[in-house]
């Protein structure tokens, strides 16, 4: 009987090993500092005929070009963080204007390697990865976008923290709530860090990795960096704030708010050929259609002037005034006969109006802000103003319209000026702004 | 295949070990036939770290079969058990995008029980796991150039151990048992707790 036992023992041996080698085959990995191809959700903008449509979303293998490390999700300029809590002591629309984030860690993705590309296991991972790959060819494509160079771009703008799903605290009194945010993503101005949240039930797409919001959010990092010449300031209550211009305060005009998202709006349609930035995602209501700037209905006077407690005609704030501001730069985009379709046409587009507004903070900021009508005085002590006033946000709009058409090539003043009257009429560009028109 | 071969191997070795063991104590030939054999039907859970915040407890269900043989002591037998998990399926995604994920196991396990006070045991075995994935777009996304859908074959060995108390002498007992994976693919989740219903005949 001890021979059987000799040949059990065998046997089994011959078993482990075989376990043990079937337990440590190795599953496919990336050779270190391989290109980096995931499996991601984004749109397919040669689906778009009509930018007022929403576009077609495709799954497919997308290959990162500043993605370095997998696991971490970060490159030489961008890194995901993931968790963490964010603190935010105040908002205007999707930019965070004062918050703090602390905490987070490293992603913690689920995913397969199959034939190289990672496929993800999990659909926060597809998120995590959806989303990274649009802000990887973001970054990619700054020169395009913006005329300057990736270097010189984020030489002053510095590497960014992309904070996926960080829980929010407010703060109440003495008591500290956590709550997790759905449905949303938003840019912290002056800290450089964009924040997706979780997503909603409601949603289709979700917004945390929609490349029309994800290229908003990214639209609001080029206006800080064109016309808050990468210094976005807060309003102090501690100082006298006297004069045209002090800390904040083109940061916290409503007009200027709005301006801002409606540049954002438009660099999401150049980045994806669809000016229906929100139906993607939100689905058909009269708020995603107020956004979809190729089809407006009212203008400046008619959303000013019908105000009780909201504006009867547009809901949305200081984004009505933003929606505008993004169908005039349509008009103008149409009237040179450019296509929406032409990803070419669209980002030489949006390279002359970044230029535009990099010489139009230049203007506004000069002598002291000579060129800015006084500010409110409720805007010295830093109180914001979250409605509408037709006529000192038409003041502050008329002097930035004056100061864009100054700075446009004389060739192009002609068409600017008839698009901003067009939409703006005399409330939103009032004649006395308009002496620089031919 | 490598699956298939260790299995046949196991249950080779195991029964020239019982021959062996039985043999050695003057036993006859038909001593390799088990002792007894026994099915099991159970419920599990295992931690999972889903989302980002949440922990949860994913739900499974079992169904096993095991033979049992004298280890030449009183009140110690081998068992060499088979057994069947299925997983229920991971919460959905609030959003209308969402990956489904179903997974199942077998697992082989050899292992030692004694049963001189209440039903006590170990065992050590192989656990195949088939997940399959699937890319849920309800309809939104248009063109899908990658497969929605791939599944996958994952291995890993493990550790159980049991513990339990008899309802009615061999025949019914109702035992706790916790499995522990020994795997480096942080996909594998390592821990999973049981409870487990016996019948022996």
């Amino acid at each position: 009987m001890k021979n059987l036992k000799k040949f059990a023992f065998i046997i089994l041996s011959l078993v482990v090993l075989e376990i043990v080698m079937a337990c440590s085959k190795a599953a496919e990995t990336l050779t270190s500092g391989a290109t980096i191809t995931a499996d991601v959700l984004t749109i397919d903008s040669a689906s778009l005929t009509d930018p007022s449509t929403e576009p077609k979303f495709i799954y497919g293998p997308q290959t990162f070009s500043g993605l370095k490390d997998l696991e971490a999700l970060s490159g030489s300029l961008f890194s995901m963080v993931q968790g963490g809590d964010l603190e935010i002591k105040s908002v205007a629309g999707s930019v965070i204007t004062n918050g703090l984030f602390t905490g987070g860690a490293t992603p913690r993705l689920e995913y397969r390697i199959r034939d190289g590309v990672i496929k993800a296991a999990s659909p926060r991972t597809l998120a995590m990865l959806s989303s990274m790959y649009q802000f990887d060819s973001l970054v990619a494509q700054i020169e395009v976008l913006t005329g300057e160079k990736q270097t010189d771009f984020f030489k002053s703008f510095g590497s960014f923290q992309v904070l996926f799903q960080p829980s929010i605290q407010v703060k109440d009194q003495d008591e500290v709530l956590r709550k997790y945010e759905n449905a949303n993503a938003a840019f912290i101005a002056g800290a450089k860090q964009f924040a997706l949240f979780q997503s909603g039930r409601n949603e289709k797409i979700p917004m945390n990795f929609n490349p029309q919001i994800i290229s908003h959010e990214f639209g609001h990092a080029i206006f800080e960096s064109a016309f808050f010449r990468n210094k976005y300031e807060r309003c102090q209550t501690d100082r006298e704030n006297s004069g045209n211009i002090f800390n904040g305060r083109l940061e916290s005009e409503f007009a200027i708010r709005g301006l801002n998202e409606g540049f954002s709006d438009f660099v999401s349609f150049v980045w994806t050929g669809s000016s229906h930035i929100l139906q993607s995602s939100l689905g058909s209501t009269r708020a995603t259609s107020e956004r979809n700037f190729s089809k407006m209905s009212f203008d400046f006077s008619a959303y000013s002037e019908s105000f009780d407690s909201v504006s009867t005609v547009c809901e949305g704030r200081f984004y009505c005034i933003g929606s505008l501001w993004a169908a005039a730069l349509m008009d103008v985009f149409k009237a040179r006969g450019l296509s929406a379709g032409n990803k070419e046409q669209r980002d030489l587009f949006l390279r002359e109006i970044v230029k535009n507004l990099g010489s139009v903070s230049d203007t506004l900021r000069a002598n002291e802000g000579l060129a800015l009508p006084e500010p409110e005085t409720n805007l010295r002590i830093c109180n914001v103003r979250d409605v509408v006033s037709p006529l000192t946000d038409g003041d502050v709009l008329g002097a930035f319209f004056k100061a864009w058409i100054d700075s446009t090539a004389p060739s192009s003043r002609a068409e600017y000026c008839k698009a901003i009257k067009a939409r703006f009429g005399t409330t939103g560009f009032p004649v006395s702004y308009q002496r620089s028109c031919p | 295949m490598k699956f298939r071969i260790s299995h046949v191997g196991i249950f080779i070795s195991f029964l020239l070990l019982a021959f062996s063991d039985h043999a050695d104590a003057g036993g006859v030939g038909n001593s390799l036939l088990p002792k007894r054999f026994s099915a099991a039907v159970g419920y599990g859970v295992r931690p999972r770290d889903f989302f980002a915040q949440e922990r949860f407890y994913q739900e499974s269900w079992l169904l096993a079969g095991a033979a049992h043989w004298s280890c030449g002591f009183a009140f110690c037998e081998f068992i060499a058990r088979t057994a069947l998990r299925g997983f229920a399926g991971l919460p959905e995604s609030q959003g209308q995008i969402d990956i489904a994920t179903t997974e199942s196991n077998v697992s082989g396990e050899l292992g030692i029980e004694s049963t001189a006070f209440v039903p006590v045991g170990v065992s050590l075995g192989l656990v195949r796991s088939k997940s399959e994935r699937t890319l849920k777009t309800g309809g939104l996304v248009a063109d899908q150039s990658s497969a929605p859908r791939w599944s996958e074959i994952t291995y890993a060995t493990s550790l159980r151990s049991w513990i339990g108390v008899t309802l009615f002498p061999d025949q019914l007992s109702l035992q706790l048992a916790m499995a522990h994976l020994f795997a480096a693919d942080k996909l594998v989740d390592k821990d999973i707790y049981s409870t487990e219903l016996r019948y022996e005949f």
